[in-house]
């Protein structure tokens, strides 16, 4: 026979223990002493039975808030031990988050390749096609049809390796423009790139070999002016918006012929140490083709004109990148190549 | 050039500042830098403490042009002084050149200086201290007042020898500025009073091609000695020392005209002839700077009756040069063919400021004037009668050019309408002559100091860069649109590239030059196809004497500079030509081919906090030709690796990439003694792949494979076999086993041990089934597999390891 006046003790006890359980299981092993077929509440509702009639439905009201006291408080206790264990997972898994992170090893592009990529895409973004041609020339190529006559002095201007008596390592890559001219109709928009080779004893200024980019546009109406926005749009481009001049300058393969200058970027154009002072700096050469050109590979040069530019990748990478050595792009030191990511 | 400020005054009115003077000059195509040059006043405007000597300062001086650095140790120097300054390449009155030095470390760009250092006074307390009526770059006494002056330095391109002179230089900067020049005056009226010349010499020209033009003045009775100090002064800021009245006097019309003049000891001339011809085979010649030189027959002298007494056009000789005993001068003016005197100079390595002058051009309507500035000048500062008349030979008078310039041929190339009234008074400014015009045309002669200008296009270029460039408009090309083409090469080149980078190696870039010793350096026999080297005619140095066969001596180069910076793994790469000397293409030119190379050296991981490092092995560097491969879109199933034999690599560890039986690369273990002849520490990996050949094999669009419908089940199976099998044949025996439903093999095992009896392997292979019908039974699969399992024994006397 149940004494229903100890229920509520019993009640408070069991949450006593509840509360304290430390794992599932332990509360599954609480729910069957409880609430189990032979569990310590579910002997009242059993007990019921035997309880005179007019208290029966006080007492089973009683027994009921029991049970479900009992239910909430297991309910209760699984959540938060749940929430216990995930809590150690997740902190099993700390991490220091100071420590770098692990490198997927990507490794650089060199960045001369870089500069070419940027000053190749901005010339094919305006349709120019994309040429290549040989390293080791013809003289013809090299100098005859660029009309750089034999024993004269523009020929110094370029100090030249030869392989043999008509054969030379290009000293610029205007003769991939020769090639093209030679087998292609106007018009005609290329650039060419590449590798050109000088006579000259390595220094902070001077390389053996360096690259340059040549552009060349021939048509019927391409004009000193059509050139002078061109190479505009260009240079405000890779150097950012500011103003721009042309001085007449010499080249055998171009007349007009001049040099473009860009507001020097260091100073404003206030004069510094990079722009020598004079508040610009040179970024190419560039003229309209000599009609001389157009004679050595068979275009009418009545019919068409044209422009061309030529501009070393070294020189521009040093100015934009701030590089003080020529040498340093030869040198493969990975802790220079690895600057240009 | 350097052209002095103050001897430009005797033909130009200027009335701006030198530095204004460079940027008009550099404005219209000659570049020009503007310098103070000489003794003059200047203004300490900073002074400051010497880093390395007490008792000296470092100054900052304004010296009417610029601003210079001078180190000075005087105890009166202060800020805001006034005081003299002599600057780099002038010479003090003791004779000294001031030169650009460093003083303890410090660069000082010419000397402050006291009154007796400028032979004023004994004063030497101190630097001269001015009142403030002194100007800076303004005379610093009357003694000294012409050595107060501006260089103007002009960086000419060749095609400018006109303004190889004062004239020249003036006659540009009037056509900018708008004036006139005024006209030369040889003043030689006022002292020809000597005996008539016919009979004192006689000249022959055997060379007329060569020498169209030989004229002579002789003047008797000179004494030599010094000039007088403002023409030392003007030769000074021009940049050539003072060497005796008759030789200064030369120098000084070349500088002033541009005509190169000789002047021969009359005495010392056999029969007191001057022959010009081609120099006999095999006479021999001894110059003024001593050399005896061997001549050719495409040489030119100027000879007497037994001898050569100059190389014509580039420099005397000793036999025949002025001395201080010379009283009779016969003065040389000629024109001789610039194609000619280059040849000569070039072929003695001899550059003269006379050899320089005649190979780019002079003015042949200039010579007999030249010759008679220079006996005028001589006869004023030597003393002498100047005889009258000269000798003249002129076989081949100059014809001047006439070119018609089309208004509307100008406006085509320039994108700009310019007014026939506007080009003809730019030309007539830099002394052209439009002879006729109508609104059109103008006919235009060009006058003989402008050799550059031959054409039409020529004259559109001056009146294009004096009407100035900048005030050509700029504007937009307007055409047919089109797709750019980009060249298949360098498309290749660039998925090259970017797989490489994704993988984690870095670009480099080494110059095409090598050593011609490379390839027995590595090893390779004289008929090895990268010892056929393409050589250099005229190398910079013997390491740069051939052009590389391979990439593989650049980058091993790279190798030992990163080890050397203590790398602790490299991994580079580089796309560039190799060349071949023969067979030679139908143009005579050596063979290029564009290839990838690559290096890999130390751990092929770095050590970091989450992980041991692992050395770099065989396998990474096939993995980086793999990465190649999938790149550039080609199908592994095309490609086959067999074993190399190149002679630097290891051939245990080196294979050949063949693709349509042709071999497109190879990669390797670089042999111990290859590595030690390069000095780079063993192992070292490397590959290179010809980018043409395997481009070409990729594909250039992928078609999309269904993906399978039905479940794949997999078994492994474990295989002992003899140490030498190779994976591609146990591969290729389970693909021809004949079993069903094999979608996949791979090898993902292999390992050699304790287990493993000697000279065997265990390898393991992963074989995927699958059916494209239905999902497969896994005891369908048990059976398949059997037949592959009995295959393997069967061909390969394989013993198979139960799992
Ligand atoms: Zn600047």
């Amino acid at each position: 026979m149940q004494d229903f006046s100890r229920l509520d003790d019993l009640v408070q006890q069991a949450l006593g223990i509840i509360e304290k359980a430390g794992s599932e299981n332990e509360l599954k092993e609480l729910k069957v002493t409880y609430l189990g077929k032979k569990g310590k509440v579910t002997s009242y509702f059993k007990a019921l039975g035997s309880a005179p009639a007019q208290e029966r439905k006080a007492l089973g009201q009683q027994v009921n808030r029991a049970r479900q006291a009992i239910e909430n408080a297991l309910a209760v206790r699984e959540e938060a031990i749940k929430l216990d264990a995930l809590d150690q997972k997740l902190e099993a898994r700390k991490v220091d988050v100071t420590l770098p992170g692990r490198p997927f090893g990507r490794g650089t592009v060199h960045i001369l390749d870089q500069v070419m990529d940027r000053i190749l895409d901005l010339f094919s973004g305006l349709g120019f096609d994309v040429v290549l041609g040989p390293e080791v020339e013809t003289s013809w190529n090299n100098f005859d049809a660029l009309n750089f006559p034999p024993d004269h002095p523009a020929r110094d201007m370029q100090d030249t390796v030869f392989i043999e008596d008509e054969i030379v390592l290009r000293t610029h890559t205007s003769p991939v423009q020769v090639r093209t001219m030679k087998s292609r109709k106007p018009p005609l928009r290329v650039v060419c790139p590449g590798v050109v080779y000088r006579r000259d004893t390595p220094d902070a200024t001077h390389a053996p070999a360096f690259f340059q980019v040549e552009g060349l546009m021939v048509g019927e109406h391409v004009s000193f002016a059509e050139l002078k926005g061109t190479l505009n749009l260009f240079a405000r481009k890779l150097f950012g918006e500011g103003d721009t001049r042309f001085r007449p300058s010499f080249f055998p393969f171009t007349e007009p012929s001049a040099e473009m200058d860009v507001r020097c970027f260091a100073c404003g154009g206030e004069g510094c140490a990079l722009c020598k002072q004079s508040g610009w700096i040179e970024i190419l050469g560039c003229g309209m083709v000599d009609p001389a050109v157009f004679d050595a590979v068979g275009y009418d040069n009545e019919k068409y004109t044209g422009w061309a530019f030529g501009m070393g990748v070294e020189r521009i990478a040093m100015l934009r990148h701030a590089i003080d050595d020529i040498r340093l792009f030869a040198e493969n030191d990975l802790r220079f190549l690895k600057q240009f990511v | 050039m350097r052209i002095s400020l103050n001897w430009l005054g005797d033909f130009l009115d200027i009335d701006i500042s030198p530095g204004e003077i460079a940027r008009r000059l550099t404005l219209a195509g000659i570049e020009a830098y503007a310098e103070a040059f000489g003794i003059m006043a200047c203004e300490v405007v900073e002074v400051g403490d010497h880093p390395h000597a007490d008792k000296l300062k470092v100054c900052r001086v304004f010296d009417g042009t610029g601003y210079r650095q001078v180190v000075c140790g005087a105890p009166n120097t202060r800020k805001g002084m006034k005081t003299a300054l002599v600057t780099p390449g002038a010479i003090l009155p003791g004779g000294i050149e001031v030169k650009t030095a460093k003083v303890r470390g410090v660069v000082s760009e010419g000397m402050l200086c006291s009154e007796k250092e400028l032979g004023l006074s004994d004063e030497h307390s101190g630097i001269i201290e001015f009142d403030a009526s002194f100007v800076p770059g303004g005379s610093v006494h009357r003694s000294l007042k012409d050595y107060a002056d501006v260089v103007i330095e002009l960086d000419l391109t060749p095609n400018r020898p006109d303004c190889l002179s004062h004239l020249g230089a003036a006659r540009e900067l009037g056509a900018i500025l708008g004036r006139h020049i005024k006209p030369v005056s040889t003043g030689l009226d006022k002292v020809l009073d000597g005996a008539p010349v016919s009979g004192l010499a006689e000249i022959e020209v055997k060379a007329p091609d060569k020498c169209p033009r030989y004229c002579a003045r002789i003047i008797e009775g000179v004494k030599i000695g010094e000039c007088p100090g403002w023409v030392r002064a003007r030769l000074e800021a021009a940049g050539i020392r003072s060497i005796n009245n008759v030789v200064d006097a030369t120098n000084y019309v070349l500088l002033e005209l541009g005509q190169p003049l000789h002047a021969f000891d009359l005495d010392r001339l056999a029969g007191a002839k001057i022959i010009v011809r081609p120099a006999d085979p095999g006479e021999s010649f001894t110059t003024l700077d001593g050399i005896t030189r061997k001549l050719s027959r495409d040489d030119l002298v100027i000879a007497d009756a037994d001898r050569p007494v100059a190389l014509a056009g580039i420099m005397g000789g000793l036999d025949s040069e002025v001395t201080k005993e010379t009283t009779r001068i016969l003065l040389e003016s000629a024109w001789f063919e610039p194609r000619s005197i280059r040849r000569t100079s070039k072929r003695y390595d001899l550059n003269t400021e006379s050899s320089r002058r005649f190979s780019a051009g002079v003015d042949p309507e200039g010579i007999d004037r030249a010759a008679d500035r220079c006996a005028a000048l001589i006869s004023d500062w030597a003393g002498g009668r100047v005889a009258r008349g000269r000798i003249d030979v002129y076989p081949k008078p100059f014809k001047p050019i006439e070119t018609d310039l089309r208004m509307d041929r100008l406006a085509r190339i320039l994108g700009k309408d310019i007014e026939a009234g506007e080009a003809a008074a730019v030309l007539e400014g830099l002394d052209f002559s439009v002879t006729e015009s109508d609104t059109n045309t103008l006919h235009v002669r060009i006058p003989g100091f402008r050799p550059d200008v031959e054409r039409e296009i020529d004259l559109i270029e001056e009146v294009a860069r004096l009407y100035g460039y900048n005030k050509i408009p700029a504007t937009r090309p307007v055409g047919y649109l089109k797709h750019p083409e980009i060249a298949k090469e360098l498309i290749f080149e660039r998925k090259t590239r970017q797989a490489l980078v994704a993988a984690g190696a870095s670009q480099a870039y080494n110059y095409a030059f090598v050593a011609p010793d490379f390839p027995e350096r590595l090893q390779a026999p004289a008929d090895h196809p990268v010892a056929d080297l393409v050589q250099a005619a005229n190398p910079i140095k013997v390491e740069f004497s051939a052009l590389r066969t391979t990439l593989l001596p650049g980058l091993l180069y790279n190798v030992q500079t990163n080890v050397n910076q203590r790398a602790e793994s490299v991994f580079l790469f580089e796309i560039g030509t190799v060349f071949k000397n023969t067979p030679r293409n139908d143009e005579n030119l050596p063979v290029e081919r564009r290839v990838v190379g690559g290096v890999l050296w130390g751990s092929a991981r770095e050590e970091k906090w989450f992980g041991r490092s692992r050395d770099m092995d065989f396998y990474d560097a096939k993995g980086a030709v793999e990465t190649i491969l999938g790149g550039l879109k080609v199908d592994l199933g095309i490609v086959t690796w067999k074993k190399a034999n190149q002679p630097w690599l290891n051939p245990h560890a080196a294979a050949s990439l063949m693709m349509d039986h042709s071999v497109a690369g190879w990669v390797g273990e670089i042999l111990p003694s290859v590595c030690s002849e390069f000095d780079v520490p063993w192992p070292v990996f490397a590959f290179e792949l010809d980018i043409g050949i395997i481009g070409l094999a990729g594909k250039e669009t992928i078609e999309y494979k269904s993906l399978p419908k039905f479940p794949s089940i997999r078994r492994d199976v474990a295989l002992i076999v003899d140490e030498d099998l190779d994976a591609a044949s146990i591969i290729e025996a389970a693909e021809g086993s004949g079993a069903g439903f094999v979608a996949h093999l791979d090898v993902f095992d292999v390992y050699k041990g304790e287990t493993i009896p000697p000279g065997k392997k265990s390898i393991a292979i992963k074989i995927v089934y699958r059916s494209n019908e239905g999902s497969l039974e896994s005891s369908r699969i048990d059976e398949e597999n059997k037949v592959l399992v009995q295959a393997l024994r069967d061909k390969l006397n394989a013993e198979i390891r139960d799992s």
